[in-house]
């Protein structure tokens, strides 16, 4: 009977056995990490094969400025082109993928592509491959056509290393084909003018010859509202004005008594929030986009300016008060109830809120006692703050991209005042203005 | 003491183990079908190894990975740029079990159209999460005259491999994306004073990334012995997971995927 049991007990143990180890062996799994000292992608972008001598600018021009982006992302490593082997491929055909592992080029991921020209069209082909991988299936495959213009090609390259650093950072967006809008004095008086992400292609908007400050996209990127100075009851004074991107032109909006500045969208982009001080104290107001029914949010001694709505939420607006004496921040909920004062650990004047995308990260200014502005973020619920910039002029009026990665503000640092990026982190800063005074840059949410 | 009796104690004893052995090999016969199905239908990708286990992938240095065998390259005739606008493309039933033969169907689809605008290679809306081409099960909708057959697999890919080390190496293009998506959660802000000072806090998040994207089983595997560390590392996961990561590569063919995640200190302090 012992017997029979331990052979029962046995049989049954086998059996369990056998399903479980089958189990565990189908389970797969990985393990990675982030933070410092670990690696990031290593990309080569081959140069592009030009299909005729015509073609030759373009090609150069669309490989440099994909690689340019690509570095500009900071989420991959591009293997320098020196380290390249002789031959590109320019059709997935001609792929070796081994040459392109080994050293020095070391990559994990190969771009590259062809392109062809005539005198009404430019096509780009190209693609990005993991050469690592054995199923070696393009991870991105795109034929661009288009106007056989730099500004088309520059384009096409935006798009296409959009394309690749959205595959490598599962699904968020690049940030390549955004644009800044900014302040600029060169042509002779403050006007609003945009330029792409990495500064070319800088054009101006408006041509009022007056001053016209802090321009603020809106969600759908369409339209540009922004500080001008117009006339109102004989006066000139400062108004909320409204550029439409679509038509070229502003588009009305109802002039308020007193000083209105610093206008902000909410997220979905129905209505604009902005100080105003058309009841007598400068105060919030909040307003449908096309001015209608202004109402009233803060009502405190002192001025409130420079909301920022939350981009995730909705439900907070921070902005900046001297209720207290000097200029501070607060945060209030979008029916301008329960606000309160952000403390930070020093005095000093602290200005230019800005929520992150993810609507958890606050970067704002903040002059020190015996310093200069410099850029800080704060992470809301902790009230923990980081300094981005140090002993490098004034930093001032920082705007998220909308990767959250990435930072524009104006600087001083170079001795004049000039539009800047950075990481989120305070590393790889990079210049996009030369011309003239320019400040105020805002990003583009796409 | 019957000699007899004796001999018929025997012979019970016999048939008994007799039957035990019968048993035994029915048993294994079922094993072995039942085995034979689930491998068939994917269900057990991978084959030895896969267990959780302590053995660190890198992803992205050629150091450590295990390549799988080397794939045999094969150049195709299909040249269909067209197909490289896959947004633009009529949405298609799922790609049958194929095999080179497929590639063919390629070639019968239509000639290159006349040169137009660019805007028309451009979707005005999000693509999805797996509209790209990359793992995709069936033919590559670009004009690639590359075509791989890595042991014939129907869908492009027969999966086999070592467990993780294989997914690695396989959907490095996925990790990097899980790892980007985590990354952007990690409030390394929330952290206090003594983790944002060190230079070697460390923690490890284990959990399991299903087929949609969502997460679930999120816990520290390996704890900093800071709260705030362990908090912000999880939080992060667990925020990723609330967005949804991208979906499993769609030529993967298990459910699910158990992923640990090493928090090394951040860059900004």
């Amino acid at each position: 009977m012992h017997a029979k049991q331990r052979w029962l007990r046995s049989l049954w143990a086998f059996i369990f056995l056998a399903f479980v180890g089958k189990a565990a062996d189908g389970q797969d799994w990985f393990r990675t990490a982030i933070g410092i000292d670990t690696n990031k992608p290593r990309l080569a972008i081959a140069d592009f094969a030009a299909r005729s001598d015509a073609a030759k600018p373009h090609a150069f021009l669309f490989t440099q400025v994909v690689r340019d982006d690509l570095q500009f992302s900071g989420i991959l490593e591009l293997a320098s082109p020196s380290f390249y082997p002789p031959q590109a491929p320019s059709v997935p055909a001609e792929l070796k993928p081994a040459v392109w592992i080994d050293p020095p080029t070391n990559a994990n991921f190969l771009g590259f592509g062809n392109l062809s020209e005539s005198t009404a069209e430019v096509a780009i082909e190209a693609w990005l491959y993991d050469v690592r991988s054995p199923s070696s299936q393009a991870v991105v495959g795109k034929v661009y056509r288009g106007a056989p213009t730099d500004a088309q090609v520059r384009k096409f390259a935006h798009q296409f290393a959009d394309e690749i650093i959205g595959k490598l950072s599962g699904g968020l967006p690049g940030v390549a084909s955004t644009q800044i809008a900014f302040v600029s004095s060169r042509s002779g008086s403050k006007e609003i003018w945009v330029m792409d992400y990495d500064g070319t292609n800088q054009h101006q908007l408006t041509t009022l010859k007056s001053i016209s400050l802090t321009p603020r996209w809106s969600p759908d990127a369409s339209r540009i509202a922004f500080t001008c100075f117009a006339p109102y009851g004989g006066l000139t004074s400062a108004q909320i004005c409204m550029y439409s991107l679509d038509t070229g032109k502003l588009v009305s909006f109802p002039r308020f008594r007193g000083t209105n500045i610093t206008p902000a969208w909410s997220p979905d982009g129905t209505q604009i929030i902005f100080s105003s001080s058309m009841q007598g104290n400068p105060e919030l107001y909040v307003s449908d986009i096309n001015g209608g029914r202004p109402k009233r949010l803060t009502n405190a001694n002192g001025a409130s300016m420079s909301p920022s709505w939350n981009p995730k939420t909705g439900q907070t607006v921070a902005f900046v008060s001297d209720r207290g004496g000097t200029p501070q921040l607060y945060l209030m909920n979008s029916d301008g109830t329960s606000d309160t004062k952000l403390d930070l650990p020093d005095k000093g004047y602290v200005i230019d809120p800005a929520w992150a995308p993810n609507g958890q990260l606050l970067a704002f200014s903040w002059r020190r006692p015996n310093d200069n502005y410099d850029l800080y973020i704060m992470d809301a619920a902790t009230r923990q703050i980081v300094e981005l910039t140090r002993d490098q002029g004034r930093n001032e009026r920082p705007s998220w991209a909308p990767d959250g990665r990435h930072l524009v503000f104006e600087s001083t640092r170079g001795g004049t005042r000039q539009i800047w990026t950075m990481l989120a982190d305070g590393s790889q800063p990079h210049q996009l203005t030369t011309g003239g005074h320019n400040e105020s840059p805002n990003w583009s949410p796409r | 003491m019957d000699p007899i009796g004796g001999t018929q104690h025997e012979d019970q004893s016999l048939r008994q183990f007799l039957i035990y052995s019968i048993i035994m090999h029915a048993s294994l016969a079922v094993v072995v079908v039942v085995s034979a199905y689930i491998q068939y239908h994917g269900k057990a990708w991978g084959g030895i190894g896969g267990n959780l286990g302590g053995t660190k992938v890198n992803l992205v240095s050629a150091a450590g990975i295990p390549m799988p065998k080397e794939s045999v390259v094969t150049e195709s005739k299909a040249v269909d740029p067209t197909k490289g606008l896959h947004k633009e493309e009529p949405p298609k039933p799922p790609e049958p079990k194929t095999d080179a033969k497929k590639i063919p169907k390629f070639e019968k689809e239509k000639p290159l159209p006349p040169s137009r605008p660019s805007r028309t290679l451009e979707n005005k809306t999000p693509p999805p999460d797996n509209a790209v081409p990359y793992g995709k099960g069936g033919n590559p909708d670009l004009p690639t005259g590359y075509s791989q057959t890595p042991g014939g697999g129907s869908s492009g890919v027969n999966v086999q491999g070592q467990g993780g080390a294989d997914f690695a190496s396989r959907y490095a293009r996925y990790i990097e994306g899980v790892k980007s998506r985590i990354y952007r959660n990690w409030n390394v802000l929330s952290l206090d004073n003594t983790a944002r000072a060190s230079r070697t806090m460390h923690c490890a998040v284990t959990f399991t990334i299903n087929r949609d994207g969502s997460t679930k089983d999120e816990h520290i595997s390996e704890s900093s012995g800071n709260p705030s560390y362990d908090y912000a590392a999880l939080h992060a996961v667990k925020s990723a997971g609330a967005e949804r990561l991208e979906q499993l590569p769609s030529d993967y063919s298990g459910s699910y995927v158990v992923a640990t995640i090493d928090f090394n200190p951040p860059s900004i302090r």
